[in-house]
């Protein structure tokens, strides 16, 4: 800690708790003399999926965790500045006068309501000091989670999402100097209305998905579609001169605070929208229609990204990118950054969107701030709660069910390994939660990646979801080469499952419940030093099949967060159709008709 | 479902008066198919909720109802949604007028924290609404006399809603044998102070959006000249970043 | 472990920040170049916004507030 002495005044233990909330996903993140100590989402906590309130839960479980006392904290870093943000939101309804007068209340009363207060919010929930209130910029947050987390001393930075204060897009580098002194320099930004992320959800919203949440099903749509509608997204994404673009805002209506993000315009040029409620068949004529429109979005965003990235690569002649934002976030753009612009490695964090920004925030303070020589940042996901099977055991005796502990685990892999041989769905949990929107390993289902009946069979009985989203297969790294086209760097950027890249062709027909209707996986390479127990299980899976591959899909039903703890798994097993559920070494198997009658009976 | 005919499904006195006007609402198929999608997302919420009931309680034969009943919200919601579906996609008039507030579902108004409710206080307020949804339901399935199968769903979902009021009930009288009718008055108050709650934000609101509203017409215009004529000046695609500010500063 | 305070008390402190707050930000687009124009506005709307922070804490009395406003 170079001899720094706290605020508090315990010499040598600086401790800085960055938060995000209020807009998508907040979570709290918790830094220890440099070195993230856990981070959690607040969703994971409150149960309510993409939780945005003040995270409270969040950050009494990171306290609590750590053994640290709100007044022990030398620092609160929230991952955006709120007065400069009120001012973006307070310029654009002047800009917009008197056409913003619907939208006008309801955004200062959101402001002036709480989210400008933030101050004060913290001070009085935290019982914190107000000097001891920090406030990072949103992109600088960003950049601090992507670059700071990444294993890399000098590397371009670039973040993309849909809005933070002004900035949607900042382009810039990071380094790290051989006495441990960071610098995070960024030169260029596009400012709102500018924004790729809001492109996207307008899209999103158009093709009736939820915006924030579909984006993930923009991109499973667009594999269907041929971009033929390219040419009309590029008319309204103006590239300009200087590399970056401008949206025509005559399509758009999100920045004068519409309800509906898209024009009339808008509609003239791609057709009616889809209702939410509509079935969206992509073999279907009217689904069709919608799938061309996605893969062109998906195009155009691809083209605009790697554009920049490229000439980020020329200018600063780096090989790495650290890439955050929510636009990092797509798998597909990724993959295509990594092949076209140059860059040698492309490092996402696992959550690159706003509940990263907790952890972002938090690093940003620490070394460029208090000027604190940087320490390496542990490479996993696995910030959150861990698991305490204890209860799991007791409530599935009281409920009847089969159950095993097996606490060797060579034979509990080999157990898991003989249901997925059988065809089973597995529900495992082990370990740390993940921080980020991906199960990687810890809080998954699991099931055999063979045949499409399984994909079918997990969409319809487990995540009740469309039936052109995909699943992804985890794979040890050792052998993703063999199942899987990639890139240089293909692999690490598919630690945290942020790559989309193409299955061989002799294997799609033995991967089908992974492979896309276009032949690509979103494909997490598993280390064995990340996530020893999912790695081995990956191995002893390959031994037993010769195929060391599982699909990989959070554990989580619609419209839930992923679990937490294993009574959340225990319930998610209980009313879907997981077969097994393995939590730290206890195994629970479903005997339906028992169950049927213990209900009657206590009825 | 179980035979459970200990509790029936009656419809309040007031739904009754309200008969014409439940009958006029339910007239047009597609206001009928965006109420029934409106049931469907209300009732996947509950199932959620009791999901989380059901992880919190240390009662396992609490636990193993709640999950029940979740799975029963949840094929509610599948029902409803297939149902919605099927009429939108039939010819008919769009109506615009929705009137929801006539139509809440379950508890689609109350906003449930299931972490601050103990077994007794969550199984009273689950017995009030599932027995205000069921006299609703029933009011439902006499006005859908034309539809028989919006009336065929109805008509399922209020069955697993008997045997939902009759285990809320006899569990509620288990776990407070003295207490429970105390319970449910107390349900009935907390109910009748969120109603409270919800009208007291509305006005409020109300307030909040014309004082909001003068002030935009009022204090806008002068600075919304100003502010279009710096946005004219300011040139397409990148620019550069805004240098940083000290992190104390919330500007 | 977080020491749980009242609703009062954490409005008053909310309240207690908000001249901080709007003080810092009037001072920061006073020395923003081309931001000087909207100093009054934004403290105006802030003060008054105050009412929106006090009736969103307390939504039981939400419009007594206003209304002794």
């Amino acid at each position: 800690m170079g001899g720094h002495a706290s605020q508090t005044g315990s010499v040598g233990r600086l401790r800085i708790l960055g938060i995000s909330a209020h807009y998508h996903d907040s979570a709290a993140a918790l830094l220890i003399d440099g070195v993230p100590v856990c981070a959690v989402q607040e969703e994971r906590l409150s149960r309510r999926k993409n939780d945005a309130a003040f995270p409270l839960a969040a950050i009494e479980w990171c306290l609590d965790f750590a053994g640290v006392q709100p007044e022990q904290l030398d620092a609160v870093v929230f991952y955006e500045k709120p007065m400069l943000k009120f001012e973006r939101i307070l310029t654009l309804a002047l800009r917009g006068f008197p056409r913003s007068w619907p939208a006008f209340p309801q955004a200062m009363k959101n402001a002036l309501g709480g989210k400008l207060w933030v101050k004060g919010i913290i001070a009085s929930e935290l019982g914190v000091r107000g000097d001891r209130i920090l406030f990072a910029e949103h992109h600088r947050s960003h950049a601090a989670a992507a670059f700071l987390g990444a294993p890399s001393r000098n590397a371009a930075i670039l973040t993309a999402d849909g809005v933070g204060e002004w900035a949607t897009l900042s382009m810039g580098r990071g380094s790290i100097a051989a006495d441990g002194t960071a610098s995070i320099e960024l030169f260029r930004e596009l400012r709102f209305p500018h924004s790729l992320g809001m492109l996207y959800s307008t899209f999103t919203a158009y093709l009736g998905f939820p915006v924030n949440e579909g984006e993930y099903k923009v991109m499973g749509l667009a594999s269907y579609g041929q971009p033929s509608f390219a040419e009309q997204v590029r008319r309204i994404v103006r590239r300009t001169a200087d590399g970056g673009f401008a949206l025509d805002l005559d399509y758009f209506e999100f920045h004068e605070g519409a309800r509906r993000s898209f024009s009339k315009k808008f509609v003239e040029v791609f057709g009616a929208p889809r209702e939410p409620w509509d079935p969206l068949d992509p073999q279907s004529a009217e689904g069709a229609r919608f799938a061309d429109v996605a893969a062109s979005v998906q195009l155009v965003l691809e083209e605009v990204l790697v554009d920049l990235a490229r000439s980020l690569q020329r200018e600063t002649g780096l090989d790495d990118l650290c890439f955050g934002g929510g636009v990092a976030l797509n798998g597909c753009a990724n993959a295509r950054i990594l092949r076209e612009s140059g860059f040698r490695n492309l490092y996402v964090p696992s959550a690159p969107g706003d509940a990263g920004c907790a952890l972002g925030a938090a690093l940003y303070a620490d070394r460029l701030h208090f000027r604190r020589p940087h320490r390496p940042v542990p490479d996993h996901p696995y910030w959150g709660p861990a698991l305490e099977a204890t209860d799991l055991a007791r409530i599935a005796l009281e409920d009847g069910l089969e159950l095993e502990q097996i606490p060797r685990e060579p034979d509990l892999i080999a157990c898991a390994v003989d249901h997925l041989c059988a065809g089973r769905i597995v529900g495992w949990m082990q370990g740390r939660t993940e921080m980020g929107p991906r199960a990687l390993g810890n809080r998954s289902i699991l099931a055999a990646p063979h045949e499409a009946a399984m994909r079918d069979a997990l969409n319809r009985s487990i995540k009740y979801r469309e039936e052109f989203r995909p699943f992804a297969p985890a794979v040890p790294i050792e052998q993703a080469d063999r199942f899987f086209q990639l890139p240089s760097g293909g692999a690490r950027l598919g630690r945290f499952m942020s790559g989309v890249f193409p299955v061989h062709r002799e294997w799609r027909s033995r991967l089908a419940a992974v492979t896309h209707v276009d032949g690509t996986a979103r494909v997490q390479t598993v280390e064995a030093s990340m996530a020893p127990r999912f790695h081995a299980l990956l191995e002893a899976y390959g031994a037993r099949t010769g195929i060391p591959v599982l699909l990989n899909t959070s554990f989580n039903l619609a419209g839930e967060p992923i679990v937490n703890r294993a009574v959340e798994g225990y319930s998610t097993f209980r009313r879907s159709g997981i077969d097994v559920l393995i939590a730290g070494e206890t195994v629970v198997r479903k005997r339906r008709h028992d169950l049927a009658r213990l209900e009657e009976a206590i009825a | 479902m179980l035979a459970s005919p200990a509790v029936r499904a009656a419809p309040s006195t007031l739904d009754l008066l309200l008969l014409p006007l439940h009958r006029l609402v339910w007239a047009d198929p597609h206001r009928r198919a965006r109420k029934l999608l409106r049931f469907a997302e209300t009732e996947a919420d509950g199932g959620r909720d009791l999901a989380r009931a059901a992880e919190l309680t240390f009662d396992p034969a609490l636990r193993r109802l709640y999950l029940r009943h979740a799975q029963d919200e949840q094929r509610h919601a599948d029902l409803f949604r297939r149902r919605g579906r099927e009429l939108l996609s039939q010819p008919g008039s769009a109506s615009k007028f929705e009137a929801n507030w006539l139509a809440p579902g379950e508890r689609g108004l109350d906003d449930l924290r299931v972490e601050k409710q103990s077994d007794e206080t969550l199984l009273a307020f689950l017995h009030l609404s599932e027995k205000a949804a069921a006299g609703r339901f029933v009011i439902y399935r006499r006005v859908l006399q034309a539809d028989p199968d919006t009336r065929g769903v109805f008509a399922r979902v209020l069955e697993d809603e008997a045997f939902h009021m009759t285990y809320t009930g006899k569990q509620l009288a288990r776990l407070s044998p003295r207490k429970h009718g105390l319970r449910l008055w107390q349900a009935r108050a907390g109910r009748l102070w969120k109603t409270y709650l919800r009208l007291a934000s509305a006005v409020a609101s109300v307030f909040g959006t014309v004082m909001l509203g003068l002030q935009y017409f009022l204090l806008l215009p002068a600075f919304a000249l100003v502010a279009k004529r710096a946005a004219r000046r300011e040139p397409p695609g990148l620019a550069p970043s805004r240098p940083p500010t000290p992190l104390q500063s919330q500007y | 472990m977080i020491r749980r305070r009242g609703k009062m008390v954490r409005t008053l402190l909310l309240l207690g920040s908000a001249a901080p707050t709007i003080a810092d930000g009037a001072r920061s687009l006073w020395h923003t170049e081309g931001r000087k124009w909207m100093v009054p506005l934004v403290v105006f709307l802030c003060v008054t916004g105050l009412v929106l922070a006090v009736a969103a804490s307390v939504e039981a009395l939400a419009p007594f507030v206003y209304a002794i406003f």
